[in-house]
């Protein structure tokens, strides 16, 4: 066991971890914080894409001890119901673009990720950077669209 | 799906890395970006005593420009590879390569020197590595000696390293001026594992090719440059039709294995696919160099 | 014969703000599962609780010589390992028999005992600290396993001389099953024309993205155990697990909280679900299991797995005479619960003429079995493969008769003032618009120019290719059905109850569970329609057997007829009283009595009126108001039943455009357009999301997806996403999407299930897509699937080499 200081949303924490455990598993059952969800748990769903000092990563292919010193953003830091939603989880919403909810949080996280690079990404540019986070549910079509309403959300913010 | 009981070892030096290598070089796994290696962990595949992590030691990421080597650090990661200037300058094919590797949030982890030392037959840079003749920098406390790409990788998934010895750098050579360059893959879907790569980079003068230099990935144990294949291109003029012949070359050159998903033929075909994709790219190019 | 002078029933139901129908109100599921504040029973968190992972079987075939735990048990932070022999007395082993005279029964041991038959049965479960080291512990589980022939192939099972595959066994079925309707025979040798060929669909899997999911918790107080369970089906859960667990239903509470997908996987009752509760009650902690995705890809359930010989009879106009069809299903190693192994073969002999006008038909078929993972529901149940068969197989009728494959269909599909039908599958089809929504397909997606644009693109070196599939299918099933199969539950009502509290807000408990669909929002609407409240004065809850009515669950498309059917009349009851109250209140007599906007006022007199709220508040708090013979009561319950008919049968077309590459074989996927009739809509948005949804895992299937075995070893080879190929978002396409609303004349409101036509209609659709690209290629016969790009560019090789089998009817 060692003890890492991880900032999580804001917060800092202090917690001891097992040199094996997964960052997953440390955010998930260590923090508490269950909105990061584990889907395959070999690199390949996304689900469990979490941004670690501002970029998205893959927390099922971390281990927590790695995350010592860093700052980590989950689902639960991004905003929440009523009065404070991140545009991205207001598209999500207007547009249906979740069903079950569990590819959800790291659907939301790569989109942020997404668009802090490109403010106005095009259908391609979209899918592109959504293929490495697997929906069973949707079909992606109304996630596209969820993705072009927050981008319209934060023209409008800059204007 | 939980790796097996280590001891993360988090060295802040090279020296320091090295030594800690030296200590148990058997069981001892090195751990770069972890992109490959924490998957084959959680399912078990590989397990081992200790494991070096070099995401915190200093001086092992980064680029830049040495005579003419780019010198790429072992823990750069994939995404720098991509979108780094300097890269783009002095290396275009490889900072092209990157794009196909895996997904943004993949890249934003995995590093240049871990696919190098992961060495998977159809990962994108061993194949530019390949194709350029690109140095690898193995260090331990013995030493440092370099190893071009073709005699680093030994087989899929292995290399030539040492069992106390890193990849600390991979140099690609600086582009010559004018040259032509292309990288092509075939996927099953965007993101995925390519079933066949191919990179090309050639020179030419007086509209004539010279100095090709074709490899192609996924067509063997390790990527493979094509020497007949270059040959053919020597001196002759870059088209469509020599881009379809140089391809059918390539794909007679090479033996695939059989797999479950994918047969010894298609792969060949693809090799065939890939090859005159990437030719023709360096054919675009050299359309946008006049 | 069925009585169907029931043709049109009357429910009797008013709505008072129609404007809640029909409207894609937005979900109230959203914001917890937006915020990562979603409640899966993977984030299940009990004091004291432990971990189990599972032993499982390396070997698909096999006799167990010992199970050897002793090292596993020494190691610390292991609570308990536990082998078949252990639960051997105390469970009982799984038996779902059909009822059928051909049946053959399977029983699977909850924990594998005296042998394996499939790679990832599970032979051992370790029960420790933490997950980590259950995993350590279960490596260190010997197992001694003397290694036994596997059969791997539908032929191998199906050969008169082959071993018994489970206790008794004559031959290598689960089940045969023929039927027959009309003059076969004769219809066959009076045609100009008859067309036979294979068609094959492979075995893929439903893969929701949370994989099974079980937390167990025995309460000492009252040996209650407590099931969180991550199931469509939380009472056939329970009476599942009770049954096999000896804990009596009573004593046995399932809560199925958020489920992550289910696509039918989890509408079954697995041995993890019974294996998990023993361990807690044997152990007196809480346990939790949670599948990973290997568990999940190898060892819960597959589909389809579908061989469809078809043989058509038609004339030279290009009228579809007769269509006889021999289903082989590879079933794998034991039958499922509920449903049994007969499911896939039963429906596909059922339903595989389809929504055409054949006179005569002839279904048999076989479910075999093999050493593979069990055979279970998967979204689309036998429609998927048996739509591909039969549209492949009349696409190539079209394009023997060189007709328009969508006038060859037009002129053979049921019309629409031609129901209710008896389909020769022994089907009554009770509504629809099969000619009409094909006449819309062809008019959204243009396809004349679509045509033009194919001819233009095959100039400049492109090899384009349109396709169309167009079907109905069983949705809502009623008793007659499952009664048929004789499966161990027959399904075929369900059930609601409705409450208003005193402030006048409204609580529905209903059964059928939301993996996804946004029920709590859809099923508020039907409320709120009737009641005339606000939408959000309405709360649904589900999911937990303390609360909800027992009921069968969610599955097969059935939860708005079913599930809604019942919300809607046992609303319709509340609704009654509230107007018999509000008439008391007013001294008006109640057939005067007008709802609007929540208000209750006498007809023709507004000013004087009586609120929703008001009423409720006399009722629960002031009853003594109450007028004689009225309890102080506002709760219904209604128990809807499906009858008459076999369920509502929704219609669907769909037409898609791929791109071959002439080089790769790869297809990819330009435009897709789809018309669905499932009877009138209470939330559009939620529909749309289904199509789209049910769309990319056609894709899936068409195109990526394939549970591949080794056939020789009998290891399964797509374990993980590197090899399971999921769609991703740039391999599913935009999809254009309309609408028709042909009500059901049975169900309430007239709804029909919406899940599953964008599933059942896509895989055919692209098949004849990618079979019309080829064509610029030459002869081809598209027969299998996936349709990767290593299969389809051999079919351009073999057009190419002319060495291609072409689809040739046989000379008359």
């Amino acid at each position: 066991m060692r003890e890492i200081e991880i900032t999580v949303n804001g917060e800092r924490r202090r917690e001891a971890v097992e040199d094996r455990r997964l960052l997953l598993d440390f955010i998930r059952e260590d923090l508490c914080l269950t909105g990061t969800h584990a889907g395959c748990e070999h690199g390949a769903c996304g689900a469990c894409t979490v941004l670690l000092d501002g970029q998205a990563v893959r927390s099922c292919l971390m281990f927590a001890a790695q995350a010592d010193g860093s700052e980590l953003t989950t689902i639960e830091g991004v905003g929440s119901y009523p009065d404070r939603l991140h545009p991205v989880q207001e598209g999500f919403w207007e547009e249906h673009g979740l069903q079950c909810g569990y590819c959800t949080p790291g659907m939301i996280m790569a989109s942020i990720d997404l668009l802090a690079e490109n403010p106005s990404p095009s259908d391609e540019e979209i899918r592109e950077r959504l293929a490495g986070n697997i929906c069973r549910c949707t079909g992606y079509v109304n996630i596209v669209r969820a993705v072009h309403h927050a981008a319209a959300a934060g023209r409008e913010d800059q204007s | 799906m939980k790796p097996a009981q280590f001891q993360l070892l988090q060295p802040t030096t090279r020296a320091e890395a090295l030594a800690v290598l030296a200590e148990q070089p058997d069981e001892t796994v090195i751990l770069a970006g972890g992109q490959s290696l924490v998957p084959l962990m959680n399912m078990r595949f590989v397990t081992a005593e200790r494991i070096l992590d070099l995401n915190r030691v200093s001086g092992l990421g980064g680029v830049e420009v040495r005579g003419d080597r780019l010198v790429v650090g072992a823990m750069t990661r994939h995404r720098e590879a991509e979108l780094s200037p300097v890269v783009l300058d002095a290396c275009p094919l490889l900072a092209h390569a990157e794009r196909h590797v895996g997904y943004v949030s993949i890249r934003n982890r995995g590093t240049v020197g871990g696919t190098i030392a992961h060495a998977d037959t159809v990962a994108q840079v061993p194949c530019v590595a390949v194709a350029l003749d690109a140095r690898i920098v193995l260090e331990s406390v013995r030493g440092r000696r370099e190893l071009a790409a073709g005699d680093f990788f030994v087989g899929n998934l292995m290399n030539a390293r040492e069992p106390d010895e890193a990849v600390t750098e991979v140099h690609f050579p600086v582009r010559p001026v004018g040259s032509l360059f292309g990288f092509a893959e075939f996927a099953r879907k965007v993101g995925d594992f390519p079933l066949v790569t191919a990179a090309v980079r050639l020179e030419q003068g007086a509209g004539l090719s010279r100095s090709a230099r074709i490899a192609v990935g996924g067509a063997g144990p390790t990527p493979v440059r094509l020497a007949e294949c270059e040959s053919a291109l020597e001196g002759r003029e870059l088209t469509g039709a020599l881009a379809e012949e140089v391809g059918r070359l390539a794909a007679e050159s090479v033996s695939p294995a059989d797999s479950p998903f994918v047969s010894t033929d298609y792969r060949r075909n693809l090799v065939r696919v890939v090859v005159r994709r990437a030719l023709e790219q360096a054919l675009d190019c050299g359309e946008e160099l006049r | 014969m069925r009585d169907l002078s029931a043709y049109s029933v009357d429910h009797g139901i008013e709505i008072a703000s129609p404007n809640m129908l029909g409207a894609s109100v937005k979900r109230v599921e959203d914001p917890r599962l937006i915020g990562g504040h979603g409640r899966y029973v993977t984030d299940v968190e009990r004091p004291g609780m432990l971990h189990a992972t599972f032993v499982r079987s390396p070997e698909a075939h096999a006799l167990i010589r010992a199970v050897d735990t002793t090292a596993a048990r020494e190691l610390p932070g292991v609570v308990a390992v536990f082998t078949g022999e252990d639960l051997r007395e105390a469970t009982s082993a799984i038996r779902a028999d059909a009822g059928y005279p051909t049946w053959q029964t399977s029983a699977r041991p909850i924990l594998a005992v005296d042998r394996v038959r499939f790679v990832g049965e599970p032979m051992a479960m370790v029960v420790a600290v933490d997950r980590y080291v259950a995993e350590d512990a279960a490596s260190l589980v010997m197992l001694d396993l003397e290694s036994l022939p596997p059969i791997m192939t539908v032929d191998q099972g199906l050969a008169p001389d082959v071993e018994p595959f489970h206790d008794g066994w004559e031959t290598g079925c689960y089940v045969t099953r023929s039927k027959e309707s009309g003059d076969v025979d004769g219809l066959f040798a009076q045609a100009d024309h008859t067309l036979k060929l294979r068609m094959t669909t492979q075995r893929y899997a439903a893969v929701p993205m949370e994989g099974r999911a079980v937390v167990a918790e025995l309460d000492p107080h009252d040996e209650v155990l407590t099931i969180w369970d991550s199931t469509q089906v939380p009472h056939l859960a329970r009476t599942g697990i009770s049954q096999h667990l000896g804990h009596p239903e009573h004593r046995v509470r399932i809560i199925a909280p958020d489920v992550g997908g289910g696509f039918g996987l989890k509408c079954m009752v697995f041995p993890e679900e019974i294996a998990i509760p023993f361990a807690a009650r044997a152990l007196r902690r809480p346990v939790k299991w949670v599948e990973d995705r290997v568990e999940n890809l190898t060892a819960s359930a597959h589909a389809r797995d579908a061989r469809d010989d078809l043989e058509i009879a038609f004339n030279d106009d290009g009228e579809l005479l007769a269509l006889k069809a021999h289903v082989v299903i590879d079933s794998g190693a034991y039958s499922v619960w509920p449903y049994t192994a007969s499911m896939e073969l039963g429906t596909a002999v059922n339903q595989m003429p389809g929504p055409y006008r054949f006179r005569a038909y002839r279904g048999e078929g076989a479910a075999v079995a093999t050493n593979k993972t069990p055979h279970g529901p998967f979204r689309g149940v036998s429609r998927v493969a048996a739509t591909f068969a039969l549209e492949r197989v009349v696409d190539e009728v079209a394009r023997f008769l060189d007709m328009d494959p969508i006038e060859l269909r037009k002129r053979n599909l049921i019309r629409s003032d031609e129901f209710p039908w008896e389909s020769p599958g022994g089907y009554v089809f009770d509504s629809g618009s099969y000619i009409e929504s094909l006449e819309k397909l062809a008019e959204m997606s243009d396809v004349a120019e679509l045509r033009r644009r194919q001819r233009d693109l095959r100039e400049q070196g492109r090899y384009i290719g349109i396709g169309v599939s167009c079907f109905n299918e069983q949705t809502a099933h009623s008793f007659a059905e499952y009664a048929e199969r004789g499966t161990p539950v027959v399904v075929g009502y369900d059930k609601a109850h409705v409450r208003m509290d005193a402030d006048g807000k409204v609580t529905v408990f209903v059964d059928t569970h939301a993996q996804g669909q946004g029920h709590e929002t859809s099923y508020a609407q039907l409320v709120a329609a009737q009641l005339s409240i606000p939408f959000e004065d309405v709360r649904v809850s589900f999911g937990d057997t303390e609360t909800a009515p027992a009921g069968m669950g969610t599955f097969a498309s059935r939860s708005m007829a079913m599930g809604g059917g019942s919300i809607q009349l046992a609303t319709r009851d509340l609704k009654a009283k509230l107007v018999r109250l509000a008439a008391h209140m007013l001294e008006a007599s109640p057939e005067d009595v007008e709802l609007r906007e929540g208000m209750f006022f006498p007809a023709g007199a507004p000013a004087r009126s009586v609120s929703v709220r008001e009423i409720a508040r006399m009722v629960h708090l002031q009853s003594n108001k109450l007028p004689p013979g009225e309890d102080p009561l506002l709760e219904t319950s209604y128990s809807y039943r499906g009858d008459p008919g076999t369920g509502t049968f929704p219609n669907c077309a769909q037409l898609v455009v791929v791109d071959v590459d002439p080089d790769t074989g790869k297809v990819t996927l330009l435009d897709y357009f789809v018309v669905e009739d499932c009877g009138p809509v209470i939330n559009p948005m939620l529909v749309e999301g289904q199509i789209h949804g049910g769309v990319a895992q056609g894709i899936g299937g068409a195109l990526f997806e394939h549970s591949l075995y080794d056939e020789e070893s009998g290891q399964p080879l797509a374990t993980t996403f590197l090899d399971y190929l999921m769609p991703g978002a740039t391999d599913v396409p935009d999809i254009r999407l309309e609408h028709l609303y042909t009500p059901s004349p049975w169900t309430p409101g007239g709804v029909k299930g919406a899940a599953e036509a964008g599933t059942t209609g896509s895989p055919a659709a692209i098949a004849n897509a990618v079979a019309d690209a080829l064509r610029g290629f030459g002869d081809v016969l598209v027969d299998e699937l996936p349709l990767t790009p290593e299969r389809v560019y051999a079919h351009i090789l073999a057009a190419r080499a002319a060495q291609a089998t072409p689809a040739t009817p046989d000379p008359r």
